[in-house]
């Protein structure tokens, strides 16, 4: 579903990726680790089509994303680490908005409430203006509105940042029904411990490169907070 | 999904404020100044009108007289008011509404409104006009200069970029949005200005008038969907809504204040003007010049003096006729020369829609130079007719008494009142075209700019 090959890109001479290989199937939750600067972004970026890549190729569902960079964005939803909405709209009216536009329809407003309570937002604060938002409720309507788009493919950087615990662990918990209905996601994070509860596979990125790849459930916290720490050192 | 991006614009210019504020404010003005300039023009028509009718009143009961007296009696005529003056009052404070036929001489116009005005004036007039030539290019900017700009420095741009929403679909729906707010902003100004149209409007040149109100529409609708247009490029441009800001206020600047400034200031310097004082006396020489070749040609005099009595009314006649060809001469030169400068400062201009549709807006109106062209020369028609009417009785009278000769009161009833028709709006038309085309070019550059920056949108 998400597919990248001999991905690169370079800025000013430097490698910000360097021929990334990955594959994401549906039902799998990818999470990638790693430092500032490792790249974790830029590849979100890529298959975004925000940036072009230097070399290399990328796919979401079968279509490479720079040469149908409309079309892939009807197959994936993007949770960044700072969601940003309209300040002078309510969250539901936030999530009104671009569920209209992701999705080419309009929700009844009992679904919206539903969807933006799903994501963990109380009802009373559905109609408050966003300016009064914290990070955190401004995130959960970034949730609501990349579930709504029912999207084959998660992109999320940082997407828990901000959350608090209880919050974070139902956004694991919604991830995780989402890829039992089949999505694909790639989640970049620094928490080891979200990747290791959430996710299925686990990368760990430093320079641009995918250093280490390990299946989730063959791994420990301990080990995979080692295994983090070494692929740093190396 | 153009119709929902302008939806959820326009519904966060109202609650942002700016488009209460700023729309408030401009439309109250547009209201004011059309109800003033609606106010002012039914008052004045009825005094004009009520005036030439006591002129011709008294022309034709003066009475038996000599025709050569009733001939420097003369009559005020007026320039009737375009209703459309109301909307833009073009040359008409300056260039003066009423001229004295007075026997031998074509008189300059009186009564010109900014001879009476306070220093106050030179800040322009409050019209509909200068309220949509100035204030609505800037209540686009201030509305529109984030449009894009402010969604990528918020981060709104990425969350719709991940949507798969077409840059192209994100520009229509912001022109939208700022267009429907300019029309929420226009539309009770239009509705306004079309009643107190259908209420100046003399019966059977409603037609006419509301043929040129639509053009003034188009022409001020293309004049400001290139700023919308120009805005929404510079927003698509500009890393920063701040930047964008600045850039826009001056491009505005450049556009309604420096460009229009200089290119008049150059036209007057390329083709100058004479002055009044050096207009005469030019005048004055070719005037006595011709007078006297005419008595030489016609009766071999020097001087008209030398001829017998019983001759003078043909002589004055003669004079007279020398002089219609003098004065036409000095004055369709003068015509000629504003009209040159007119036409300079119109490619001048080229850099700023304003020069062209000023040209278009006063045309449209029947405010500007042609229509006061076409005012003067039917004046100066009249007055001729009245001239040769009383020259040519008091030639037919004949003998040595022609001093002492009285006409009966039915000869002045021979000489109709003024009646003024002026050009037609597609005369109008004819003659300002080329602003049209003006600014449906800069019209079409400032949308290829706007669907180019925004093909090269980027997120961030």
């Amino acid at each position: 579903m998400i597919k990248t090959r001999r991905l690169s890109k370079f800025f000013d001479g430097n490698h910000a990726l360097d021929q990334v290989d990955l594959d994401v199937e549906p039902g799998e939750i990818y999470c990638l680790l790693g430092a500032n600067g490792a790249g974790k972004t830029t590849l979100i970026n890529i298959l975004l089509n925000f940036i072009p890549a230097s070399d290399g190729k990328a796919w979401i569902n079968g279509l490479d994303v720079a040469e149908h960079p409309l079309e892939t964005k009807t197959h994936v939803a993007y949770i960044p680490e700072q969601v940003t909405l309209y300040p002078t709209l309510s969250g539901v009216e936030n999530l009104d908005y671009f569920v209209t536009l992701g999705c080419g329809r309009r929700f009844s407003r009992d679904r919206l409430l539903e969807l933006l309570e799903e994501a963990g937002l109380d009802r009373a604060a559905a109609d408050r203006r966003v300016a009064q938002y914290s990070k955190g409720m401004r995130q959960k309507v970034g949730v609501a509105i990349a579930f709504a788009k029912q999207a084959k493919a998660l992109l999320l950087d940082e997407p828990t940042s901000g959350l608090d615990p209880k919050s974070a662990n139902e956004f694991s918990r919604l991830l995780k029904t989402a890829a039992d209905r089949g999505v694909a996601i790639l989640m970049a994070t620094h928490d080891l411990f979200n990747a290791k509860q959430t996710g299925t596979r686990i990368g760990i990125a430093r320079s641009g490169r995918i250093v280490a790849e390990i299946g989730a459930r063959e791994i420990g916290h301990a080990d995979l907070e080692a295994l983090y720490l070494d692929a740093m050192s190396a | 999904m153009i119709a929902v991006i302008a939806m959820r614009d326009f519904r966060g210019f109202i609650r942002d404020g700016r488009l209460p504020w700023l729309g408030g404010l401009a439309l109250l003005l547009l209201i004011v100044s059309i109800a003033v300039g609606w106010r002012l023009q039914s008052d004045t028509a009825a005094e004009r009108a009520a005036t030439e009718e006591k002129g011709y009143a008294t022309w034709v009961g003066q009475g038996p007289k000599n025709p050569h007296s009733a001939a420097h009696l003369g009559m005020h005529v007026f320039k009737p008011e375009p209703p459309l003056a109301l909307f833009d009052p073009g040359l008409e404070p300056f260039a003066g509404q009423t001229v004295w036929l007075e026997a031998h001489k074509q008189n300059d116009f009186g009564f010109r409104p900014a001879q009476d005005a306070t220093g106050l004036r030179r800040f322009g007039d409050l019209s509909a006009a200068y309220v949509l030539q100035l204030l609505a290019p800037l209540i686009l900017v201030l509305i529109g200069f984030d449009a894009l700009a402010g969604e990528r420095e918020q981060g709104t741009l990425r969350q719709l970029a991940s949507l798969g929403v077409a840059p192209s679909r994100l520009l229509w729906g912001k022109a939208l949005a700022i267009g429907a707010a300019a029309a929420a902003l226009l539309a009770p100004a239009v509705v306004l200005s079309l009643i107190a149209l259908y209420q100046a409007a003399a019966v059977g040149a409603l037609a006419d008038n509301l043929a040129r109100l639509g053009w003034i529409a188009i022409g001020y609708g293309l004049y400001l969907g290139t700023f919308l247009f120009v805005t929404l490029a510079v927003s698509a441009a500009a890393p920063r809504a701040r930047g964008a800001l600045v850039a826009l206020l001056a491009i505005w600047t450049v556009a309604t204040i420096v460009v229009p400034r200089a290119a008049s200031e150059a036209a007057h310097a390329a083709l100058p003007t004479p002055t009044r004082i050096d207009f005469m006396n030019a005048l004055g020489v070719d005037l006595r010049a011709a007078q006297n070749k005419a008595l030489e040609d016609n009766f071999h005099v020097k001087n008209a003096s030398q001829l017998p009595m019983e001759e003078a009314p043909r002589a004055l006649r003669v004079d007279d006729h020398a002089g219609y060809v003098v004065f036409d001469k000095h004055y369709n030169g003068l015509w000629d020369l504003f009209e040159r400068q007119r036409h300079l400062q119109e490619w001048l201009g080229l850099a700023s829609p304003l020069v062209a549709l000023r040209g278009l807006s006063t045309s449209m109106a029947g405010v500007d130079l042609a229509h006061q062209r076409s005012f003067a020369t039917a004046a100066e028609s009249h007055r001729r007719l009245i001239q040769d009417t009383m020259s040519d009785n008091r030639i037919a009278a004949g003998g040595s008494e022609a001093y002492n000769y009285q006409a009966s009161p039915e000869l002045w009833a021979k000489v109709p009142p003024f009646r003024y028709e002026g050009p037609s709006s597609a005369e109008a038309l004819a003659s300002s075209w080329p602003n049209l085309v003006t600014l449906a070019a800069g019209f079409a550059l400032s949308l290829l700019a706007a669907v180019v920056a925004a093909r090269h949108l980027r997120p961030f």
